[in-house]
């Protein structure tokens, strides 16, 4: 009977549901690479464009596949699409700079 | 508030962290024997420099300086996440490096969505707080 307990017991701890829900690692993703590329937006434009497109991304797939940790998707999207703002302005402006310069680009 | 991740996860963090830092450090020193100068154009804020605007980075170089010199409220006045965030980094890194020393039996600090929700909040908010103050008042902050 004890031995029956115990093999009861041990069997729920085994099976204790893990805090974290299957695919939220994407949204974690998403969300640090948000941040990343919103902190980088103009200065490092270069390495902020790519980090927002793969944040956004990972931020849809995780939304579209309803993983966990949604808030985290939401979050990744909004900061990486805010980031893109910046940037693309210190794109155009740059090119814009460097074809009145008389460059080809 | 809800804690994400497992054991092996935040471990896994604390590690890639670590040797993050071995590696910033490695680099800041090599940096500061051999007193590489920045060029120029990399001193200057690109969408400052266009528009005339600040972007959500703007002040955070010198905040870093600010804090490394002891200066906090100059690094808070210049850009508030670089503090905060060393704050909750440093707290990850002590509280899991004591967790390792004593064989898990306390608990290092979680990885919550909640810590990133504020620094998302105040660098859209110090952004905002800036850009308004130097359109309406026009003065500049930083």
């Amino acid at each position: 009977m004890e031995n029956q307990n115990f093999s009861q017991q041990s069997a729920g701890y085994s099976q204790m549901p893990s805090e974290q829900k299957p695919g939220s690692g994407l949204a974690i993703a998403s969300m640090v690479l948000g941040i990343v590329a919103l902190v980088l937006s103009c200065c490092l434009y270069f390495v902020s464009i790519p980090c927002a497109i793969i944040s956004v991304i990972l931020g849809g797939v995780s939304l579209k596949g309803h993983k966990g940790g949604k808030g985290m998707a939401i979050a990744g999207l909004v900061t990486s699409i805010v980031s893109l703002i910046p940037a693309v302005i210190v794109m155009i402006s740059g090119a814009a700079l460097l074809s009145s310069a008389g460059f080809n680009i | 508030m809800r804690a994400y991740g497992d054991a092996l996860f935040l471990k896994r963090c604390y590690f890639i962290c670590l040797s993050g830092c071995i590696v910033i450090g490695i680099a800041a020193l090599f940096f500061y024997f051999l007193d590489v100068s920045v060029p120029e154009h990399m001193k200057k804020c690109p969408l400052y420099d266009v528009t005339g605007l600040y972007c959500p980075g703007c002040g955070g170089t010198r905040a870093v300086v600010c804090m490394f010199h002891g200066k906090f409220l100059d690094s808070l006045k210049y850009h508030a996440v670089v503090l905060y965030g060393s704050i909750i980094f440093l707290l990850f890194m002590v509280t899991h490096t004591i967790s390792i020393f004593f064989h898990g039996r306390y608990k290092g600090l979680q990885f919550r969505p909640v810590y990133f929700y504020i620094a998302i909040g105040i660098i859209l908010i110090q952004w905002i707080y800036k850009n308004l103050f130097w359109i309406i008042e026009g003065v500049h902050l930083i």
